[in-house]
């Protein structure tokens, strides 16, 4: 038996067509190439998920995974991640959600929790140390993401058990449905709908088992050192406990990037309404943390007066703001709470569902949507009333909301009219609340990530607040592979992105080296914590690749690479196609692909011991 | 006098102090061997956070059946239970007396679980972000909270003058 610390040490693999569940172990040279998190989905979804399958079919699979670090309290080690194929994109997708599930998982003795099948009646697993059940779901289908967690923990007589589940959204195969625990959401990409699919309501997890590692004092050591720096830092240690993420909402606004009715602008002159500082004076009532974090950016509101009273939410934060809010042309937070509290209840990603609304509400304001065809509901941008009641029928796939549940992209290509230039998606994935066209390298990171319209692999901050400069293209392509390798690092342990401060913004360090060898006891190098990144990177690129991915799939939203910003400080920014292609040379030389394909060149494939994948793509 | 102090308004949910504890006492992660807890209610849930109050009298030790009593206030550092592992007869009935909950049962010793105040150096307070964990007297305590409800109340001041 090998040993790292760290891990549990074993796969859990749940047969939704047969009601069967089988453990395979966790081989050391998984542990050593892959990490964890990121690495165990794109590695079991490469090897076992077929090209050209339909993602909301039984042939896909659905992947929880966690890192060495989950269950320890190396700071931010609630978070956890779910892999699939996306029904969104139709590429790898991982997503990713704080509370305590990864922990419990790995308390339960679980790296990773593979779902594979197709379950003939709606059915939930129950998950306690090795004792694994398949039961009948039918008393929770079609309840909340809520209700189904109270219930099931009141059945079951286990109130500390972790829960993850869908919605209605996730039931009805809305392409952007989520996956909810507690009231964390893995929200990108569509996974709650590759789980409908599979007539999955709801996993119940919980673990008695031990997680360890090699030197207690020496774990001590590095983590209580990085604690200490958590705490002294600005952003980490007073800015984010504070205000949480919606403290950007105005700085974004500042700088003239915060995307404003469907992006037809990026400054939004009601923000104060809708900032930070606001939501705290008015609404917050509690700080909350995901388990071992001491950042707790999340804050608990509560609405006290107007047509939104009663609405009591766990957030919401920076992304559910401008989705709901500035992109819609909404300035009442009120609103944008309750938003957020019914789009955790139906299941639904808060940026997907805030950019098909925007969608709708630009169509319906330049005439290509009836009234008629919005059954009535008056879109017009900032109309918050008629917001909530879209939403949902968008949870619910009713009306028009079965439309806007296909996602911006698909929707826009059945109505026709232009209005494909209004679906602001990348890769068919809703774009996030972070500027592609007023920060060059975030730009190019997107369009060359494996997710498209997210801001979580290439990453916008270091632009943000300056330490690189985000008006020119220079040195651009060498921040979109630093920010990428960074991040898929922080995926593979898995730590939250709030940290990224102290590990670094730019590039894998010492910091994320440190904490995975005092963790597993590996004794990596730097260089070897790097190849680790890029032979995920790169089998995530092989995974799109062998779905038809090419180098003319790496582009930006239409808008962002037609219509220059048109007022504000980032006036006139925007990514024209033959500056983007420039950047993707130096780009792809730098990742090593292929310049015309923009397929990984058989050397790097090699290089990186993704032999398999080679033989995949050259034939 | 090192008691361990709670100021639970204060608590953010983090459970750090659930992974602190069982790493020095048991050298492995795992909450259900901590003793210091975090109960999480409802949805969105709430949270909050309980452990041995250090009681100056303390109703645990009254209840047990044995002599010497097994279970015992650590008078050394002026705070926190002691167990007498070879004495204890298992029965159960300190968690019963105990008025606040906070003494479990250790799931593979078969043995009251309950916070000792790591002999005087609390491991969880170091790592307890939002402060909600207090180390020294009950004084201490009182100071803390009564500084919380000062800054409520002038707030309350402060919104009257802004209307």
């Amino acid at each position: 038996m090998w040993t790292y610390g760290g891990y549990a040490g074993r796969i859990l693999r749940l047969d939704m067509t047969n009601w069967k569940s089988s453990t395979t172990p966790l081989t050391k040279e998984m542990a050593r190439l892959f990490l964890g998190g990121n690495g165990f989905g794109a590695k079991i979804l490469y090897d076992e998920v077929k090209p050209g399958i339909d993602p909301l079919g039984p042939e896909n699979k659905y992947v929880f995974a966690a890192g060495p670090i989950q269950g320890t309290m190396v700071p931010t080690a609630g978070r956890s991640g779910v892999f699939t194929k996306s029904p969104l994109t139709g590429y790898f997708f991982d997503a990713y959600g704080g509370g305590s599930f990864g922990p419990e998982m790995k308390y339960a003795g679980y790296d990773a929790i593979v779902v594979e099948g197709r379950s003939e009646k709606p059915a939930y697993v129950k998950v306690f140390d090795d004792n694994v059940e398949f039961k009948d779901a039918s008393h929770i289908w079609g309840k909340s993401t809520y209700e189904t967690q109270e219930i099931l923990r009141k059945d079951l007589a286990e109130p500390k058990a972790q829960i993850a589940c869908i919605g209605p959204a996730g039931e009805r195969l809305v392409r952007f449905a989520c996956t909810i625990w507690g009231a964390r959401a893995a929200g990108r990409g569509g996974n709650g709908a590759v789980l409908g699919s599979k007539r999955f309501k709801a996993i119940v997890v919980r673990g008695t088992k031990d997680v360890e590692v090699p030197d207690v004092e020496e774990f001590l050591r590095v983590v209580s050192d990085q604690y200490n720096r958590i705490k002294a830092n600005p952003g980490t240690g007073k800015a984010l406990p504070t205000l949480g993420t919606p403290g950007v909402t105005t700085t974004n606004n500042q700088l003239g990037i915060l995307g404003t009715r469907n992006w037809q602008s990026e400054v939004f002159e009601e923000v104060e309404k809708i900032s930070g500082e606001a939501m705290r004076s008015r609404l917050v009532v509690r700080d909350k943390g995901c388990m071992a974090c001491p950042i707790y950016c999340t804050k608990l509101t509560y609405v006290k007066t107007g047509p939104y009273a009663g609405t009591f939410d766990e957030g919401p934060e920076y992304e559910t703001i401008f989705a709901f809010g500035s992109n819609c042309g909404v300035a009442s937070l009120e609103m944008i709470a309750r938003a957020d509290r019914m789009s955790d209840e139906l299941g639904v990603d808060t940026i997907s569902a805030g950019a098909v609304i925007s969608f709708a509400m630009e169509c319906y304001e330049k005439g290509i949507l009836s009234k008629q065809e919005t059954d009535g509901l008056d879109l017009r941008f900032g109309n918050d009333a008629a917001l909530i009641q879209l939403l949902e029928k968008i949870g619910r796939r009713e009306g028009i909301g079965d439309l806007l549940a296909e996602g911006a992209a698909r929707a826009a290509a059945k109505i026709g009219k232009g209005s494909e230039l209004y679906a602001v998606t990348i890769k068919g994935l809703e774009n996030a609340g972070h500027s592609p066209r007023g920060m060059k390298g975030y730009c190019l990171g997107m369009a060359t990530g494996t997710r498209g319209g997210s801001h979580q692999d290439a990453r916008p901050t270091a632009e943000r607040i300056g330490k690189s400069d985000r008006k020119i293209l220079e040195g651009k392509p060498e921040y979109a592979v630093g920010t990428q390798s960074a991040t898929t690092i922080q995926d593979s342990m898995c730590v939250c992105r709030m940290t990224e401060g102290i590990y670094g913004l730019m590039e894998i360090t010492n910091e994320h080296l440190n904490i995975v060898n005092v963790v597993t006891g590996m004794n990596l190098t730097l260089p070897e914590l790097v190849d680790i990144s890029d032979r995920i990177w790169n089998l995530e690129r092989s995974f799109n690749c062998r779905e038809g991915h090419r180098r003319e799939h790496d582009v930006q939203a239409k808008r962002f690479m037609k219509e220059p910003i048109p007022e504000g400080p980032s006036k006139g920014m925007y990514m024209p196609p033959e500056e983007l292609e420039m950047l993707k040379d130096k780009y792809y030389d730098l990742r090593g692909w292929d310049k015309k394909t923009g397929i990984p060149t058989k050397e790097t494939l090699q290089r990186l011991g993704l032999t398999q994948q080679a033989k995949d793509l050259y034939k | 006098m090192t008691m361990l102090l709670i100021a639970a308004e204060r608590c953010t949910g983090c459970r750090m102090c659930e992974l602190a504890c069982p790493l020095v006492h048991e050298k492995a992660f795992n909450p259900e061997k901590s003793r210091i807890w975090i109960e999480f209610q409802g949805m969105p849930e709430l949270y909050y956070p309980n452990a041995c109050r250090s009681c100056g009298k303390p109703p645990c030790a009254d209840a047990c059946p044995t002599t010497p009593k097994s279970i015992y206030r650590d008078e050394r550092v002026g705070g926190g239970m002691k167990i007498l592992e070879d004495v204890c007869i298992r029965c159960g009935r300190c968690i019963e007396a105990c008025p606040f909950a906070a003494i479990d049962w250790h799931p593979a010793k078969n043995m009251p679980l309950v916070c000792d105040v790591c002999d005087g150096d609390p491991e969880c307070v170091k790592y307890c972000s939002p402060q909600a964990l207090i180390v020294g007297g009950k004084t201490t305590l009182a100071a803390e909270r009564r500084r919380d409800f000062g800054r409520v109340q002038i707030e309350k001041v402060k919104e009257k003058f802004s209307k």
